[in-house]
């Protein structure tokens, strides 16, 4: 899952030179208030989960694990 | 020649319109506050370097024959830069912004430099630009490179919209945009600026939050919209503050806010180039139903953002506005008028993020603050736009004369800082400059 997400992240939503792994703080590589929406919306398609605005938080979003964790736990619910 | 962006040819759109009905150049203004004094000398080291660096800071924009606008270059002229003794920031920023220089039809300067100290150990750079020229990413960078001593002549500029193809092509791609402005005169859009009459000079007020302010917007954010949706959550601060506005006027009507808000196509600030701009603009209409309390109108927007985004509305605004590159400016916003009578949107709406972000001085001197001061075209004849420098976040309300009224712009900032702070704002009260 966490490749998945660095893939969404690569192609559709950051514009970064540097590879980003699973533990990439992605603050401090560009991912914005717009990115997050994009990201979000890529996250919903991708693995049939929603996203509230409650769960768009610092730690939630961190970095691909932690969307990841965030996404499994969506879906155990 | 250097082709304007798509961006550029609304913005010489709208300026065209602004020159018809009276109201003169689209300028902006940014102001920096510095520690120390302001060196002369090397302020005018640092205009000629610019001038000598950046053709296009003395270039013209016009469309050829072919209605295709280009920027030209002209001959190097320095930078005017002019040091003044005394006044207040806000007394300076109306004066240039009534008596304005820069005339983008023209070859000349397109950039001023004025200094003022503002306390002993406390100076303002004022910098005024054309919209055209730069949007506020290019301002971030040209303030970071003011301390650059390279002479090197640079090619920052160039087309960011990828939106290429057939005019036919583009047609089909831009068709879903011009079905969602289809559906736009199903909502009685209205701006602040009162149709028929004459729109006044650029007024501006700012209102300063202190850092422990900052601090509560934020956790008021978080508490309310989460503490990422930074953009749908401004946005919304602002289209409320503006809906209580006109419906006051119009106590018998359900009022529609139709915003306009500007999105960088290039999500590394990195990549953006220095001139020129880069913007795609999202029109969202936040219907009546959708304003219930600042949380709920919030998650309102955000859909509308995300329906903007899934239904593609982003390359269709592109692939329109590529099309529309080619349309003489008179024609250019007349299709917008036709389905909004007349309007454009309800406000212009910006949060440009950390102010001059990665810059922490100048000319050795350290940056305290800094915010920009937008000029707006009526209609709407509003503009709200936010910025955040050193933990402060300050909120420029920017309008035309005779669009707002005082009682209605007391209105508006009691609105914006009720929902920002919450209904009872903390002590001690929030600083308000007006010019």
């Amino acid at each position: 899952m966490e490749q998945a997400i660095i893939d969404i992240l690569s192609e559709a939503v950051l514009d970064h030179d540097e590879p980003v792994t699973a533990d990439t703080n992605l603050f401090e590589i560009g991912l914005d208030s717009m990115a997050i929406m994009q990201l979000q919306l890529a996250i919903e398609d991708e693995f049939a989960v929603t996203i509230e605005p409650a769960d768009l938080s610092r730690e939630n979003f961190r970095t691909p694990s932690s969307i990841a964790a965030l996404i499994r736990s969506k879906k155990s619910q | 020649m250097i082709p304007a962006t798509i961006s550029d040819a609304f913005l010489l759109a709208l300026e065209s319109h602004m020159r018809r009905s009276g109201q003169g150049a689209h300028l902006s203004v940014t102001v920096v506050e510095l520690s120390g004094a302001p060196d002369p000398d090397r302020l005018r080291a640092t205009a000629g370097r610019l001038s000598a660096r950046h053709p296009l800071l003395n270039a013209r924009l016009r469309r050829g024959r072919d209605f295709v606008a280009r920027w030209h270059p002209g001959e190097p002229s320095p930078v005017p830069v002019e040091i003044h003794p005394e006044g207040t920031v806000e007394s300076l920023v109306t004066s240039l912004l009534d008596h304005p220089r820069i005339d983008i039809h023209a070859h000349g300067p397109n950039l001023e430099l004025h200094a003022l100290p503002i306390a002993p150990d406390r100076w303002a750079l004022v910098l005024v630009w054309p919209h055209a020229l730069f949007d506020a990413i290019g301002i971030d960078k040209l303030l970071a490179e003011l301390d650059d001593p390279g002479d090197n002549r640079r090619d920052d500029w160039g087309e960011t919209a990828k939106t290429e193809g057939s005019p036919a092509e583009l047609w089909r791609t831009a068709k879903p945009m011009v079905e969602e402005m289809r559906s736009f005169p199903a909502w009685r859009v209205r701006s602040p600026h009162p149709k028929g009459r004459t729109a006044g000079p650029p007024r501006f007020e700012l209102i300063r939050f202190t850092p422990a302010e900052t601090a509560a917007i934020r956790e008021r954010m978080a508490g309310n919209a989460g503490e990422l949706l930074m953009l749908p959550y401004f946005a919304t601060v602002a289209a409320r503050a503006t809906r209580a506005v006109l419906s006051g006027r119009h106590p018998d009507e359900d009022v529609p806010v139709l915003l306009s808000l500007p999105v960088q196509r290039t999500a590394n600030p990195s990549k953006r180039p220095l001139f020129l701009n880069h913007m795609t603009a999202w029109s969202l209409m936040l219907e009546p139903g959708d304003f219930g309390d600042l949380g709920q109108t919030t998650k309102a927007l955000h859909r509308k953002y995300a329906g903007f985004l899934r239904r593609g509305l982003p390359r269709a605004m592109d692939a329109l506005m590529k099309l529309m590159a080619r349309c003489p400016s008179r024609l250019y916003l007349k299709p917008a008028g036709f389905y909004l009578k007349g309007e454009i949107c309800t406000l212009f709406h910006s949060h440009t993020g950390r102010f001059a972000n990665g810059t922490d001085q100048l000319f050795g001197d350290r940056i305290l603050d800094g915010f920009h001061v937008p000029t707006v075209s009526a209609p709407p004849g509003l503009g709200i736009f936010f910025s955040e420098r050193s933990d402060r976040l300050t909120c420029t309300l920017s309008w035309r004369e005779g669009s707002l009224s005082p009682d209605e712009l007391e209105l508006l900032a009691a609105t914006l800082k009720a929902d920002l702070l919450g209904p009872r704002s903390p002590n001690p009260p929030i600083s308000r400059e007006a010019s």
